[in-house]
């Protein structure tokens, strides 16, 4: 059994929120953060990808400082993705991948923001209104940018767990492009080891093992301007290619979005180049650069996107 | 026998992508003639389809799902690509020349995500696919499908590890299921 500080985060850092619930927007966003790695949960949502909904179930669990979680998709071909520490699995049984990540262990890489990334410049915080969601209450907290190179969110925060009980993210036409709302949610003492047990498969699947490979060597890549408030967050090489040939990914973010760059060397993929494609919030540009596959994504709008990319350069000398 | 492990290892190149397009065409013309072949080709229709369409094409909503579907038929061998180079994708023989026409960078993002509706959109092509002897270019690596797939895997993988404050389940985009898509 897997016994986490659900019970004990509730009645203590979240005591407030069964009392009088702290009203700041960041308050309430930093006790979303600690609730949605700290506590146990299981749930189901729905998830909308532009006129498109799915429904996913989350197990989730805090184990001594380990987070495990299991999301699994309850419509279509069964999808999952297995989260247990440091290495995640996802698994499609209907086209037999596999692929099994280790997350990066190198200093410097965040692994996620933390809590204080909301308080970027380039974003204000703003409290919404109440609502209710899967039976429970929760409080709206907007995200809105300053501009239009990012997109705005919209969270729901629990009241009670300060778990986000609708999340959507708006373009800057106010049009909802994803959006992810609990239909029930359960916050636990404890969950069954059983719920994180490794998928089991069968023959012929095809594995693809993701991880770091070494220490990042410099890079000869530079970007000669980035959107406003853009910074290169971090850098490093991964066996993403085929052959287990290295890829370099750049992290940039603004505080809350961000975007990775993925540098791989050339194919001969044709519609590599300039091609733009998205999947709900997400932006994907992939085009050659200098002889190179250069992949940008990221929960930006497409313009971001671009400047992005037209920013990249590889130096002569590197 | 030996014209059997010949044409054994002609297949093979093919599936690995190795052989240079315009040798590829010649090669499984001459393949074609033995009507032991042409029956182990017939399996792989989508690949003779795809061979011979004169201009590239772009993946269609519909194609990512039916190369998939192909996939789903194939015995896909159990592949360890650590070290293995090209070959581990060997056994996907009739995906490995529709990626050379089809885009494996488009289509390895629709397979992850979902095609059309939902799913993943191409907004714009904003240049024209490579000529055709791009290919042929030893100097490129011509990815086959379940390759750029694979490797779409990974990219999503690694973007979702590095989203902070903004996403609050970044793996649920990849979870989620998108009609139309396998």
């Amino acid at each position: 059994m897997i016994v986490g500080l659900a019970l004990g985060l509730v009645s203590t850092a979240y005591a407030s929120a069964s009392g009088h619930v702290q009203e700041s927007p960041e308050a309430l966003l930093q006790g979303m953060d600690r609730a949605v790695k700290q506590l146990n949960y299981e749930g189901i949502f729905v998830y909308q990808n532009g006129n498109a909904l799915s429904t996913l179930k989350v197990v989730h669990a805090w184990d001594a400082g380990r987070v495990r979680e299991r999301l699994v998709s309850k419509d279509g071909s069964r999808r999952e993705v297995l989260i247990d520490g440091n290495s995640v699995t996802y698994v499609r049984p209907s086209v037999k991948s596999i692929v099994i990540m280790q997350r990066s262990v190198h200093p410097g890489l965040p692994g996620g923001l933390d809590a204080g990334s909301w308080k970027s410049a380039y974003y204000r915080p703003q409290l919404g209104r109440s609502h209710r969601v899967a039976g429970m209450s929760c409080r709206q907290v907007v995200l809105k940018p300053v501009d239009k190179l990012r997109y705005a969110r919209r969270i729901c925060v629990g009241l009670r767990h300060h778990l986000p009980l609708e999340t959507e993210v708006i373009d800057q036409h106010g049009n909802v492009v994803e959006r992810m709302l609990f239909t029930s949610l359960t916050v636990v003492r404890s969950l069954p080891a059983s719920e994180f047990a490794p998928p089991v498969l069968g023959s012929g699947y095809t594995l693809k093992r993701v991880q770091d490979s070494g220490p990042t060597h410099a890079s000869a890549w530079r970007f000669s301007s980035l959107p406003e408030g853009f910074k290169l967050f971090a850098e490093r090489e991964r066996n993403l290619a085929a052959g287990g040939q290295r890829v370099r990914q750049l992290v940039l973010s603004d505080g809350v979005s961000t975007v990775s760059v993925f540098i791989a060397p050339a194919t001969a993929d044709a519609a590599a180049n300039g091609s733009f494609l998205r999947s709900g919030a997400l932006n994907v540009y992939a085009a050659k650069v200098d002889g190179h596959d250069v992949t940008v994504m990221g929960e930006v709008p497409q313009r971001t996107i671009r400047d992005i990319a037209g920013a990249l350069a590889r130096q002569s000398n590197g | 026998m030996k014209t059997t492990n010949r044409q054994d290892e002609h297949l093979s190149a093919l599936v690995d992508g190795e052989t240079e397009r315009f040798e590829t065409r010649r090669r499984v013309d001459a393949l074609l003639d033995s009507s032991e072949l042409r029956g182990r080709w017939a399996r792989y229709h989508l690949i003779g389809e795809a061979l011979r369409q004169e201009q590239p094409m772009l993946a269609d909503a519909s194609f990512s799902a039916r190369v998939m579907e192909r996939v789903r038929e194939e015995d896909v061998e159990q592949i360890v690509p650590q070290g293995q180079g090209r070959r581990w994708v060997r056994p996907v023989l009739g995906l490995a020349m529709a990626a050379s026409v089809a885009g494996a960078m488009v289509f390895g993002l629709q397979s992850m995500l979902g095609p059309e509706e939902g799913g993943m959109q191409q907004a714009s092509i904003e240049a024209s696919v490579a000529p055709a002897d791009q290919a042929s270019d030893p100097g490129y690596h011509v990815p086959n499908q379940l390759e750029s797939y694979m490797r779409m895997n990974g990219y999503l993988l690694s973007h979702a590890e590095q989203s902070g404050a903004q996403d609050v389940m970044p793996y649920a985009r990849m979870v989620g299921y998108a009609p139309g898509s396998s």
